[in-house]
């Protein structure tokens, strides 16, 4: 009975069906694979089998159990020495300032002895390979660090069931390598673990079952069907001779948490590109495009049509130069859908170009018709995701970075969005530059893949899909 | 000598005792004994300058204003216009001698032990805390994503403001549910690490300031 059994649970949220009839059993030294794309619910799945929800909010039916007891019936307090949870985020999973004082807030928290903690503190810290950072501050360590912190942290409670929520999206291949080797050895010593990621990238040889999200449900894949590194097909990149330069970087040096992420002795984007970014997570693609729109610190000699960083006034370079930022939340300034467009359409720089009647066109080719009413913040992440775009379509400025544009989008609104990225750019000469984990429906519209290897932008002839 | 509870309550009774004197020997007497305290306890020159520097334009607006147009004749409203001066700074070293040698949260878990204030308020507070650094990376965001709309927000514009307390709901609600998932339980009891319990001597020396100030205010004239 020692088991954390999922029985046919259906999560809504605001009337939205997530996903639905999961099923799965976990049992001490199973190494669950879910993989699925961004938005599709895995974070909810992984938090309602935390208990998490409904405490937060959604709709469940159907019931998780522990050992036979349903989760529901489980204080906080006593649910987290048997189920531990991993979060997305590394810098949202702590209350306090230090590891030290973090571990000993959860150990308290579960009426752990005080004489017995401070041994504890060290064994974990030692299991998990960071002796030495009892003290240490938490805002000062990296994603990768932050994320075997937290793993101690969960080690710390007893729970022999440990669900992690693509623990690995913001942290160095290097410790990606790390932590899943530690998760194995973990499973071999007898927990149970369970890991969300939209990569297999280093599990075929470790997990002992495979989930994958496929028309609103997790199903679970036969071992004979399971990813196997194929060759991939290469698509040529059609390369084009185009205008003027407009980003040229020289010594460009990107940090992030004291960790080196880019260092590029040249680089140059002209006008009328369409750069695709790839790279491994965490390689610093969202950050290279955080120090173009100047949100985020680089060294070196940067200069946008021919004048320094610096030079420009944040305002006319931010006329020129906008980001959909990967959250859409973030880009949001009104209320409602309708004040949004509103606002776009009178600050546009192509005012004669959209229309209210093409703005009208490209909602209803969206999904996103009749909801002119609604709050941004009640739609749907793909709605708000697709609102975003077009809000930023509808700004054109000469040079827009997009910050994976697809995250959450199903396989008919990336077609409708590409069709969008495809005549702005015909029609208003709008240089892109995106990164994105999706690179096959990008294949075709690219001209200049840009692939950052070893910390280091490698031009590349083809898109590999 | 005393846990971090006292030295709030010692410092909550001083500044009592500063807003309701008219004395300006005393302020002097306590300005001087606090700045001597905290130099003494090693306060870094550059936060000890930083105390003056924030304390300067409301110290002397206070001056002014009091000196300008309270009532009376120009030797009773240079004298008001001193206190009120003083008092700025006086209230401004008082909190850096409460900060100095505590930490925010050992003070907020030594008065919940103390008090038996909630844990749910106290741990909210901590993180709150915790949470202040990345407002700044945020609004930055904020202000950066309007120019991109062609509009700049500007600090006195509500929507900034908006728009900051919608990040703070989200941070605050991921942070709500990494408590829950850490263990932590509304009202249940926890176990504690570190016990700050009252110091007996601590009472003592609350004691003796408020005896010795009381007795500083009857003596002093002026």
């Amino acid at each position: 009975m020692m088991t954390l059994k999922v029985s046919d649970v259906c999560f809504t949220y605001r009337k939205e069906t997530l996903f639905s009839d999961f099923s799965i059993e976990m049992a001490s030294g199973d190494f669950i694979l879910l993989m699925g794309p961004s938005g599709c619910g895995k974070s909810t799945l992984l938090k309602t089998m935390a208990g998490l929800y409904p405490q937060y909010g959604g709709k469940i039916t159907g019931q998780v159990t522990i050992d036979g007891q349903a989760l529901t019936d489980i204080p906080a307090n006593k649910r987290a020495s048997l189920v531990g949870l991993l979060f997305q985020n590394p810098r949202e999973q702590f209350a306090m300032p230090t590891v030290e004082e973090e571990f000993i807030f959860t150990m308290e928290n579960l009426q752990l002895a005080p004489d017995t903690m401070s041994n504890k503190i060290d064994r974990v810290l030692t299991k998990v390979g960071l002796t030495g950072f009892r003290k240490r501050l938490l805002s000062e360590l990296s994603g990768g660090e932050l994320q075997k912190v937290a793993l101690a942290e969960v080690l710390l409670t007893g729970a022999k069931y440990l669900l992690l929520d693509e623990p690995f999206a913001a942290i160095d291949p290097q410790a990606r390598v790390e932590l899943q080797q530690l998760l194995k050895s973990l499973a071999n010593e007898g927990y149970a673990i369970f890991v969300s990621d939209h990569d297999d990238h280093g599990y075929l040889d470790k997990m002992t079952a495979f989930y994958q999200y496929q028309k609103q449900h997790f199903t679970e894949v036969a071992q004979a069907d399971w990813p196997k590194k194929v060759a991939s097909q290469v698509v040529a990149v059609q390369k084009e001779t185009l205008g003027r330069p407009i980003f040229q970087l020289k010594q460009l040096v990107l940090e992030n948490d004291q960790r080196l992420l880019i260092e590029q002795a040249q680089l140059e984007m002209k006008s009328g590109e369409c750069t695709l970014i790839t790279g491994p997570n965490g390689s610093g693609k969202s950050s290279f495009l955080k120090a173009l729109a100047r949100l985020q610190k680089a060294e070196g000699q940067l200069t946008y049509l021919g004048q320094d960083f610096h030079r420009w006034k944040k305002k006319d370079y931010y006329r020129q130069v906008t980001l959909a930022f990967q959250s859409a939340l973030d880009q949001f300034l009104d209320i409602t859908v309708s004040e949004e467009l509103q606002q776009v359409q009178k600050n546009t720089y192509q005012k004669n170009y959209w229309s209210t009647e093409r703005i009208e066109r490209s909602l209803h080719a969206l999904g996103l018709a009749g909801l002119g009413n609604r709050s941004v913040y009640t739609l749907s992440g793909g709605q708000q995701k697709k609102l975003q775009l077009l809000l930023m379509l509808v700004m054109a400025s000469p040079v827009l970075l997009l910050d994976e544009p697809f995250a959450g989008l199903d396989e008919q609104s990336v077609g409708v969005v590409l069709a969008l990225f495809k005549e702005v750019r015909r029609d208003l000469d709008v240089t892109l530059v995106i990164v994105s984990h999706q690179i096959a429906p990008l294949a075709p519209i690219v001209n200049r893949h840009l692939a950052l290897e070893h910390a280091e932008f490698v031009d590349k002839e083809g898109v590999a899909v | 000598m005393m846990n971090a509870s006292q030295r709030l309550f010692l410092a909550l009774l001083l500044s009592l005792e500063i807003v309701l004197t008219n004395s300006l020997s005393f302020n002097v007497i306590l300005l001087l004994f606090f700045n001597g305290l905290i130099l003494y306890q090693g306060l870094p020159l550059k936060r000890y300058l930083y105390c003056w520097a924030v304390g300067f334009i409301p110290a002397i607006g206070s001056f002014w204003s009091f000196y300008l147009y309270a009532q009376g004749d120009l030797s009773h409203r240079l004298h008001v216009g001193l206190v009120m001066g003083s008092r700025v700074f006086l209230l401004i070293f008082v909190g850096a001698w409460l900060l100095n040698k505590t930490k925010e949260a050992v003070l907020l878990q030594s008065l919940q032990q103390n008090l038996h204030l909630s844990n749910t308020f106290i741990y909210g507070l901590i993180a709150a805390l915790n949470f202040m650094p990345r407002f700044k990376q945020a609004f930055q965001n904020i202000q950066a994503a309007s120019q991109m709309r062609g509009v700049s927000l500007h600090w006195y514009q509500p929507t900034l403001y908006f728009k900051a307390l919608i990040q703070a709901i989200q941070w605050s609600e991921s942070l709500a549910m990494a408590m829950t998932a850490h263990g932590f339980q509304e009202g249940a009891e926890r176990s504690v690490y570190q016990t700050y319990p009252y110091k007996k001597v601590g009472f003592a020396w609350l004691a003796l300031v408020l005896i010795l100030t009381i007795g500083l205010l009857r003596l002093l004239p002026y």
